[in-house]
């Protein structure tokens, strides 16, 4: 008895297929993310948890001194409007001056600054705390400080322009993300533009900037006070100069930028060798070898240092000779969620990292570098990796 | 082996990716596997009403369970399973019972033409999934997985977690009943011996 040819299928049409995808993804999507709702069975637990915790709460207040009361903290808020003249506020942390025909509304708390800007410029130097967000909502962009001396220009209506002179800010608009460097412009058209920098206000990007300039002094003002610069060419190593004094407002210098500051430092990534690199040269072979590993890599738990190994060398073989970067990027995630202290860790660490560097010496290559120099501290690589985190 | 090796690297890193929750993924590993699980339902139940339950069902336990992929099976065989694990649960509540009797004439493939091969055609398999209707939930998925969706007994035996012996025993008596069945109609027996 064979009935598979004479019981063809009835296909589902597009429109059922397509409402079952789209409910799919939806529920996936809840899966992913954290329930909205709590179940009647765990609201019910939570009523009791609620009743029983109050009933000690009074117990104890019965039978305890007065403790002090805490109120929730109330956001400061002020706003700054600049008419026909420059204005600065210091508010510790921060230096804003504004351009005139500037309006902004700051509202600060203890761990948040948000700006709103109405229109105008606004130039701002912010010694970066990690406890602290500091963020400038200009329209529907809003920037993020990194550690920072830049500055933000709005026109009220949809343009948006910021230009980093020091540190790094992120810009983030219709939920796109984008980290900008110093010496760099952004704005709402979609352009990042190479700024003419003085490759000494370049130079002491990576200092910490502490600035106080006196109530009622625009940014403008303090650098026409400030001692000349010296001339120091932009360099990775630049984190070094530090003595040079701090330089705030836009860049006026038309200064020489070097051709590729990174190319030595792309050339030390790559004669750094793979560790554990197991030499296969061939595609085929590669591929061939992939085969035999993923057995090992995806074999039943208990987990072992096969399974480790095997899934480290996969990623070193999509890297080299496949080519397949992206591809090695993901097992190597793979590898650090399902092998967090395998005996590879360092090296795919390192391998993380010359891949991201391979291409250009950017924010996630500098972060793969960081994480690398912060779990291997000591080794030529760490060095390495030291040298491309203060590249600027 | 490129191919092989190439396509399980695919697989993998899709998993991986659904497991980020990243809509795409989760839409191109639909894509991709819903074709052949539709179609093994399909034959299991003999119908497409309930389809859309049914399916969506199975890939939501898919995705529920993709962390416990540990890629020993290929990603096909393993979302296969799955699936048929919930056709078995479809199947188990007498409540939800199929109907095939009245569908198949309305779901019959083709339409061109009332041609008497085709008609015969149309009242055999309507007959046989009444048939298969008074079957347990097991013996029918063991007799359709084998008999219509034409896989080895072996990976029935794997898909539905049994014995291949016990396994085999369930079709045997599937077949049996439909025998049976097949003396006292003889349109079930005319399409029947067209088939075989």
């Amino acid at each position: 008895m064979s009935l598979r040819d004479h019981i063809p299928v009835e296909q589902l049409d597009d429109e059922r297929l397509t409402n079952i995808e789209r409910k799919l993804v939806v529920h996936v999507s809840d899966m992913a993310a954290p329930p909205a709702r709590a179940s009647r069975r765990l609201l019910a637990f939570a009523g009791v948890a609620f009743a029983v915790g109050a009933a000690a709460g009074i117990g104890w207040k019965l039978h305890a001194p007065a403790a002090p009361v805490v109120t929730p903290e109330v956001a400061q808020t002020f706003a700054i409007e600049a008419k026909g003249e420059r204005q600065s506020v210091e508010l510790g942390d921060a230096t804003i001056a504004s351009a005139p025909e500037t309006r902004v509304a700051v509202s600060r708390t203890s761990h948040e600054t948000i700006i709103t800007m109405t229109r105008g410029t606004l130039d701002l130097s912010i010694t970066h705390r990690a406890d602290r967000r500091f963020v400038i909502r200009a329209g529907d962009t809003e920037i993020e400080d990194v550690g920072t001396v830049f500055s933000v220009s709005f026109d009220g209506a949809s343009h948006v322009g910021v230009r980093v002179t020091e540190g790094e800010v992120a810009v983030t608009r219709q939920r796109k993300r984008e980290q900008i460097t110093a010496g760099h412009e952004w704005s709402s058209d979609g352009l990042v533009a190479i700024a003419e920098v003085k490759p000494a206000v370049v130079a002491v990007a990576a200092a910490p900037v502490a600035v106080t300039p006196a109530p009622d002094v625009s940014l403008r003002e303090h650098v026409a006070m400030a001692p000349p610069a010296p001339a120091v060419h932009a360099h990775p190593h630049a984190a070094h100069v530090a003595d040079a004094p701090p330089v705030l407002g836009e860049p006026v210098a038309h200064a020489p930028v070097p051709a590729d500051p990174y190319v030595d430092l792309q050339q030390a990534i790559r004669k750094q060798p793979i560790e554990l690199d197991p030499h296969i040269d061939g595609k085929t072979d590669a591929s061939a070898q992939i085969a035999v590993l993923k057995k090992q890599a995806y074999a039943p738990p208990p987990l072992g240092p096969e399974a480790s190994h095997a899934l480290y060398t996969i990623a070193v073989l999509l890297h080299r000779p496949l080519g397949q970067d992206a591809e090695a990027l993901h097992t190597l995630d793979m590898y650090r969620r399902r092998f967090s202290g395998g005996l590879e860790k360092s090296a795919a660490l390192w391998l993380r990292v010359r891949i991201l560097c391979g291409h250009a010496i950017d924010d996630e290559c500098r972060k793969a570098a960081y994480t690398y120099q912060h779990e291997v501290p000591s080794g030529p690589a760490a060095d390495l990796a030291i040298r491309i985190t203060n590249a600027q | 082996m490129v191919t092989v090796a190439t396509a399980y690297v695919e697989d993998v890193l899709l998993v991986d990716r659904c497991l980020t929750g990243e809509p795409a993924a989760t839409r191109e590993l639909f894509r991709r596997h819903r074709a052949r699980v539709h179609a093994c339902l399909y034959r299991v139940l003999g119908t497409n009403r309930d389809m859309d339950d049914v399916l969506q069902e199975a890939f939501i336990q898919v995705f529920q369970s993709l962390r416990g992929w540990r890629a020993e099976a290929s990603l096909a065989t393993w979302i296969d399973r799955v699936s048929v694990r919930v056709a078995y649960r479809y199947l188990s509540q007498r409540g939800r019972r199929v109907q095939t009797a009245e569908l198949v004439d309305e779901d019959a493939p083709g339409g061109e033409g009332p041609g008497a091969s085709r008609q015969l055609a149309r009242d055999g398999v309507k007959r046989l999934y009444t048939v298969l209707d008074e079957l347990g939930a097991a013996a029918r998925l063991a007799f359709t997985l084998h008999e219509i969706d034409g896989r080895p007994l072996a990976e029935v035996a794997e898909l539905v977690g049994s014995s291949v012996t016990a396994t085999k025993l369930r079709v045997w008596r599937a077949r049996k009943r439909i025998e049976a069945a097949a003396a006292e109609d003889p349109v079930l027996r005319e399409f029947l011996q067209e088939a075989a």
